[in-house]
């Protein structure tokens, strides 16, 4: 019983590496960096030269038959055309969780990123995923090519230095130097507000309805068909007490459905849908649409901002 | 004896317990973590009265931060679907790593070290009481090998 244990240990410790050399060890000492970054400059220092190897030896490895069964399990890989590198995920079936909208670009390292809020976050995107010949777009299962540039919603997660994981690529240094955006699978959209949504009027759109120093900015949206697009986060309010959804580090000013008010205690009350507070996880279907005005402005957001129109029924999220 | 003395006494059972704690990928960064807070200290290594438990502890506690920010990885993980099963010895480590931190160190030190439960208690700086708690809690989490 025991010696399964010792057994286990023993594998392990087979592939030890040699303890950091005594100049190794001094010379991160010598750093006036914080200690966290001081350890990642030694990780750094040995990583490097496995990231040069790993860089140098890089080449095209990508999923193979994508075609065949969904239900085989596929290794993450990382393809590369003409510079730019796409990080893959190894193939799941699990499905969406926190939002993570942006605009498609190539960021440091040529790895296809997810650029939100002037922030870019190198993304890991679902197994399966190829980049076309020219590197400029690329091809996610259950979606639509997405070209670069291209303003896309998805579902995942954000990760701050990872550790190394069977479920992940290799990170190039150049990409891990930023934070991961996670894509889930079957969870991308392309935007669908290239147009404004229908619900969007001219002049006096949209209400502001204040309670305090918290405000609501209240669409025309009556329960006719509306766009699709997931909506969903914490409800929230920002600096400027505007209530909006929060995914992660993103925060989105919401243009809640017509008729939206706040409830005795401030809540959000929701016609035909529900009472939520603040904290609430929340979903619903809208879209995403650039905005300008007065009522903006008060919020925060400068003129060309994206915010989240609801056009559908609120619902708590799981 | 000098720092650099010291640290080439203790440095490899440094780095086999780092091993154990965190894994192979990250075992340096955590003993050059640990031993550079240490050596930049006044006194240094040299100042401590015996370095290689105090040093031991830092890993730990090197391991429990990290243990944390681990979850938080894992959740977003999560979202990628479970990890892949292993083979048998995979199976047994993947158990005893997927312990905590306090729990898989007593189980490293009593089954791979033959630490004695003081032993143990003197490196992780706790009771051996507390030590015996950990290995209770641990064998209960391994009981479905450990039985077999």
């Amino acid at each position: 019983m025991s010696d399964r244990i010792k057994n286990a240990f023993d594998d392990l410790l087979h592939n030890m590496e040699e303890a950091p050399s005594w100049d190794q060890v001094t010379s991160a000492r010598v750093s006036d960096t914080p200690r966290f970054n001081r350890g990642l400059a030694f990780a750094g220092g040995v990583a490097g030269v496995l990231v040069l190897g790993i860089v140098a030896s890089m080449v095209f490895s990508g999923p193979g038959d994508v075609t065949g069964d969904s239900s085989a399990t596929g290794a993450p890989y990382v393809e590369e055309r003409e510079g730019t590198i796409l990080l893959v995920a190894r193939q799941t079936d699990a499905g969406e969780d926190a939002l993570i909208s942006g605009r498609l670009t190539i960021g440091v390292g040529g790895c296809l990123s997810i650029e939100t809020d002037g922030a870019e976050y190198a993304a890991v995107w679902p197994w399966g995923s190829t980049l076309s010949a020219d590197g400029r777009s690329i091809s996610v299962p259950g979606s639509e090519n997405l070209e670069v540039g291209s303003l896309i919603h998805a579902g995942g997660g954000y990760l701050t230095a990872p550790d190394s994981d069977p479920r992940l690529p290799e990170i190039p240094t150049a990409c891990a130097e930023s934070t991961l955006a996670i894509i889930a699978p079957q969870s991308v959209r392309p935007d669908q507000t290239t147009t404004p949504p229908t619900t969007v009027p001219g002049s006096g759109w949209p209400d502001v309805v204040m309670s305090g120093f918290l405000r609501l900015l209240v669409g025309s949206w009556d329960g006719g068909p509306g766009h699709t697009a997931l909506i969903t986060g914490v409800l929230d309010a920002n600096e400027q007490g505007c209530i909006g959804i929060r995914a992660g580090e993103d925060f989105r000013v919401v243009v809640w459905p017509g008729g939206t008010r706040f409830g005795d205690a401030n809540q959000v009350v929701v016609p035909g849908s529900d009472t939520f507070r603040l904290g609430d996880q929340i979903m619903a279907g809208g879209g995403y649409v650039p905005v300008s005005g007065e009522a903006f402005t008060n919020c925060g957001l400068p003129s060309g901002s994206d915010v989240a129109v609801i056009e559908s029924e609120v619902r708590t999220g799981d | 004896m000098s720092d650099a003395e010291i640290y080439a006494d203790v440095r490899t059972d440094l780095m086999r317990y780092a091993t154990a704690l965190v894994g192979v990928s990250d075992a340096a960064d955590v003993v050059s973590s640990v031993v550079t807070r240490v050596v930049a200290r006044p006194g240094g290594l040299s100042g401590l009265e015996d370095p290689k438990p105090y040093l031991m502890r830092g890993i730990l506690n090197e391991a429990r931060m990290r243990h944390r920010s681990r979850s938080r990885q894992e959740r977003v993980l999560a979202r990628l679907g479970p990890e892949l099963p292993g083979g048998e010895h995979d199976h047994v480590l993947d158990l005893v790593m997927d312990l905590p931190p306090q729990q898989r160190a007593a189980v490293f030190l009593t089954y791979y070290e033959q630490y004695t439960a003081p032993e143990i208690a003197e490196v992780m700086g706790c009771r051996p009481a507390t030590v015996r708690r950990y290995l209770h809690l641990a064998r209960r989490k391994l009981k479905e090998v450990l039985d077999e």
